[in-house]
């Protein structure tokens, strides 16, 4: 297990309280003796709105193949609902998915997309299509029952696939990164749609997907998967606020990361660039890495004059104007990689290449990373 | 300027491939016994010398026959195996795959006899036009099965999760979703098979018993100088009407479901 | 026929995946569940067959009587050496039973040079469908695809009618006044089987080729341009090499069944035009030697399937194609 930080647990029994509509319990997964998940523990709060994120190859669709019933793990225990469901087929599970490729079913038209799973459930026809005219009016396709879905653009077939799994009501709605496929326009519209449908439907939303941002405007919670193990979860604040480890830290955000040794409670030594005052919750001695985000840092003296914060020396070395915020590379004697620094424009001037510049920032900021 | 070239090129073969095979019905309606220019005039008097001559209509029964079960059949046989190929993982797939289109480079003499061997010698049966369309059922397996899997290949293997998340069965998926998309993959693949038994010599020639099939009644006709007006007619009735399946088969199995794959053209 | 050539193709080509995951076997099983009856159906009747003719090939007949003591006699038969030299094209052979291995090489050289006729006859036309035909390429490939599954017999016998004594050509040129004698040498020669062997086949090939130029990536073509190259080299440098496996794959596809070919030479190749084909059909019905047709029969199987592998191994055949997979 990833080390865990106190506060994230906290938060966990918070949203999921004592009874969590998923529980995955050490759930493993391999494919012709490659393992594609390993021991994989995890508990998803009813109406939540969950993310698994991880770079391609991560298992974070696996898992969510497992979760539909598409995938068999190959060691574990999940529960739906307090129901243990291995070995419950996916026509029998109380989930539905948005594929990635929104496999639409050529030969049927919109309505018939949205009615083909609705014939499997014990309902009358009046019933269902009341049920198809409200997934039309919810994915805002109204007007298009008997459009023939060779018809429909990309983000059409996404509306299709989303109202198709809707309409069966399902437990948990499993999304397989339904927006990759979208331009960033219409993506970013429909990630607002996304959560606002979420919040009103208060159905529990499983996502997947590999892009952070989205990841961070869509959540409540966030899981950060990578080769095959969940490294962190936690809200979006939690994650970037305080990553467990350096992956986390790099894989979120941007974060320059300097080799240390602790010494204190609150004190480290960078070697070179001698004693930084940084909390740590390691032991004395031990190897670790200080992980500042780049705007934290401050380029000039610390803000209010303070007199307890951190300094480093260096010159110029890159700067990029990006309207709102400058992005600085600051060269600094005795680091092997020039330190990013991140200014808002409102606060800073362009500083010129070369220029000796000083980095301040407040002795809480550092984070102490184990590794 | 080589874009001229080609084109040039593409009318002249489309003329090579086509010339010779429309000789046949060019000089099925001249006026005279003989396959030569000039022309001596138009005449339907070959194609009426062929309306009840008994043994050609036998045969032409037994090959419809054969040719109906055949297609029937191979395609029957062919669905489930696509199936399996496209969607099911298992060991020794590529191997299984090869011996199922082992018809297509044994050279159908090789294949005639060895049926003919292991039916008369080995299990004393009677040669008969059963034992014609077990060798045809062979020879169009492989063909049903290549248009099949091309056909539900072109398919997301999504569709069919698709289809089992929002609670299908297997079966109810198979029913409502694989049938109707490989749909005019079986209408192509019962053309097919039914086409290639139809004009099948080699095999029915060898595995026949005493009753003909339209291409072994042709092949006995064509030694014969004084039947070719007869032969040409018959000839063009066939080309005509294996023409007219082919396009109806082409044209079936390119509707419906667009694919950007090339290899479902 | 594109997905025949597609289909055969893959076939040797995936490597065995290893699958010892436990979810994996029930999808195994079914998978062979679907698969047996076909399966069941081509051991029963290709798989048996086989087999039986193999068994056969060990037998022998005298007269009418077959003794099915096993014995290699037949196979000996066809290499056993003797002092009578029998000289063919300037190949001297010192058999005592010629007639198989003649036919047989006679019929790979004209099955081989039939192949290439088709495949330069077919490649400029699917290139020309590849890159220049925009519009209505459905009914261009439809067009080129109908020929090959009309009868295969009438389409060797109107080579009889065009090239025959009396014949379209020969009636045709007299007609016109260029010549006065029919012309004897168009049918009953190798060259007749040739030319229509490659017209038989040259629609089979054709689709094969034309997807693998098909799927080319147009950008690739574009990049070879933007680093120099000119029309032709490029064509020399990507296109050929792109197409290459396809296009060989369909040439297999039409070299492995003409050697065995039967119905062209009977009809257009006369007296020395025969090839392996019909010896074997004689020797099961006329020369009533089925054992020796069998021998013959196996023997030139395996003589085919070490070509095509010695073929492919020394062109780099599965390297070529792995390449393009990745």
């Amino acid at each position: 297990m990833a080390p865990t930080d106190a506060l994230t647990d906290a938060v966990a029994e918070a949203a999921l309280g004592a009874d969590p509509l998923i529980r995955i319990e050490a759930i493993s997964k391999s494919f012709g003796g490659v393992p594609a998940l390993s021991g994989i523990d995890l508990a998803i709060a009813r109406g939540e709105f969950f993310s698994l994120l991880g770079a391609s190859g991560c298992g974070k669709t696996t898992l969510l193949r497992i979760l539909a019933g598409i995938e068999t793990p190959s060691s574990g225990r999940l529960l739906i609902d307090g129901q243990d469901v291995v070995g419950v087929p996916a026509n029998r599970r109380p989930t539905n998915m948005v594929f990635q490729s929104y496999a639409i079913f050529p030969h049927l038209n919109v309505e018939e997309n949205i009615g083909y799973g609705l014939r499997n459930l014990k309902i009358g026809k009046a019933e269902a299509r009341a049920r198809i005219e409200e997934a039309l009016r919810l994915v805002k396709l109204e007007g298009y029952a008997r459009r023939n879905s060779h018809a429909l653009s990309g983000g059409q077939r996404q509306r299709v696939a989303l109202a198709r799994a809707l309409v069966m009501r399902p437990k948990v709605l499993l999304l397989d990164e339904p927006l990759s496929a979208l331009d960033k326009k219409l993506r970013e519209e429909m990630q607002l749609e996304l959560r606002a449908m979420q919040r009103t439907l208060g159905i529990t939303f499983v996502f997947v997907t590999h892009d952070q941002e989205e990841a961070m405007t869509l959540s409540d919670r966030i899981a950060i998967v990578s080769a095959g193990r969940i490294l962190q979860v936690g809200s979006p604040q939690d994650l970037y606020e305080r990553p467990a480890n350096r992956e986390v830290a790099e894989f979120l955000g941007s974060m320059n990361l300097i080799p240390v040794t602790v010494t204190g409670p609150r004190a480290v030594d960078s070697g070179p660039l001698g004693p930084i005052v940084a909390p740590a919750a390691l032991p004395a001695g031990a190897k670790a890495h200080l992980a500042l985000r780049p705007e934290r840092l401050r380029l000039g003296a610390p803000e209010g004059g303070g007199t307890s914060a951190n300094r480093l020396a260096g010159k110029v070395q890159e700067a990029v104007y990006l309207g709102d915020r400058i992005h600085y590379l600051v060269e600094v004697p005795g680091l092997a990689a020039p330190l990013r620094v991140v200014a808002a424009n409102d606060t800073a001037r362009l500083e010129r290449l070369g220029a000796p510049v000083e980095i301040t920032w407040p002795e809480d900021v550092g984070l102490v990373l184990e590794g | 300027m080589r874009g001229w070239g080609l084109t040039v090129y593409a009318v002249f073969f489309i003329a090579f491939i086509y010339g010779p095979v429309l000789i046949l019905p060019l000089f099925s309606v001249n006026d005279s016994n003989f396959a030569t220019f000039p022309m001596a005039g138009f005449t339907l008097r070959h194609y009426a010398g062929l309306w009840g001559q008994k043994p050609l209509l036998d045969a032409l029964v037994n090959s419809l026959k054969i040719a109906a079960g055949v297609s029937v059949l191979a395609t029957a046989l062919a669905v489930p195996a696509a199936i399996a190929v496209t969607r099911h993982r298992f060991p020794g797939k590529p191997a299984v795959l090869s011996f199922m289109m082992l018809p297509l480079v044994i050279p159908s003499i090789v294949m005639a006899v060895a049926l003919l061997v292991i039916v008369l010698r080995f299990l004393g049966i009677q040669l008969s036009l059963w034992t014609v369309a077990a060798g045809h059922v062979v020879i169009c397996l492989p063909f049903c099965l290549s248009v099949l899997v091309s056909r539900l290949e072109g398919f997301d293997a999504a569709l069919e999760e698709a289809s089992r998340d929002l609670g299908c069965s297997p079966m109810q998926t198979f029913w409502r979703l694989t049938f109707p998309l490989a749909g005019p993959g079986i209408i192509s693949s019962l053309l097919l098979g039914f086409i290639i038994s139809f004009d099948e010599f080699v095999i029915a020639f060898f595995l026949t018993g005493t009753e003909n099939t339209l291409p072994v009644y042709l092949y006995s006709q064509l030694r014969f100088p004084n039947s070719l007006p007869g032969t040409l007619a018959l000839g063009s009735l066939i080309l005509v009407a294996s023409t007219a399946l082919v396009v109806l088969a082409e044209v079936i199995r390119r509707r419906g479901v667009q694919s950007d794959n090339p290899g479902d053209l | 026929m594109v997905e025949v050539a597609d289909t055969a193709a893959r076939a040797g080509l995936l490597g065995p995946r290893r699958g010892r995951d436990p979810g994996r076997r029930r999808e195994a099983l079914t998978g062979f569940g679907l698969l047996s009856p076909a399966l069941l159906l081509m051991i029963a009747m290709l798989a048996l067959p086989l087999a039986a003719l193999i068994v056969l090939s060990f037998w022998t007949q005298s007269g009418f009587t077959l003794d099915r003591t096993p014995t290699l006699a037949n196979y000996w038969r066809l290499i056993e050496p003797s002092d009578r030299e029998i000289v063919w094209m300037g190949i001297h052979f010192h058999l005592a039973y010629p007639v198989p291995a003649i036919l047989i090489i006679k019929s790979l050289v004209m099955s081989l040079t039939a192949t290439v006729a088709t495949i330069l006859l077919a490649y400029p036309m699917a290139y020309f469908l590849a890159f220049r035909v925009k519009r209505n390429k459905a009914a261009w490939i439809i067009l080129l695809t109908v020929p090959f599954w009309t009868s295969y017999l009438l389409r060797v016998f109107s080579w009889k009618v065009v090239l025959g004594f009396n014949g379209a050509i020969n009636s045709g040129l007299m007609s016109l006044g260029i010549i006065d004698q029919p012309l004897d040498f168009l049918l009953y020669n190798p060259g007749a089987v040739m030319i229509t062997l490659a017209h038989s086949w040259v629609s089979f090939i054709v689709l094969p080729i034309y997807v693998s130029l098909e799927k080319i990536d147009r950008t690739m073509l574009e990049a070879a341009s933007d680093l120099g190259d000119s029309k032709w080299k490029r064509f020399r440098r990507i296109t050929l090499p792109l197409s290459m496996p396809g296009t060989i794959s369909a040439a297999l596809l039409v070299f492995i069944p003409t050697v065995g070919d039967y119905v062209t030479p009977e009809l257009v190749g006369g007296p020395g035009g025969t090839m392996i084909g019909s010896l074997v059909q004689q020797l099961f019905t006329k020369q009533n030697n089925a054992p020796m047709g069998a021998a013959v029969s196996i023997v030139m199987m395996l003589i085919i399937g070490s070509l095509v592998l010695i073929f492919l191994t020394l062109i780099g055949y599965w390297r070529m194609r792995a390449r393009r997979a990745s």
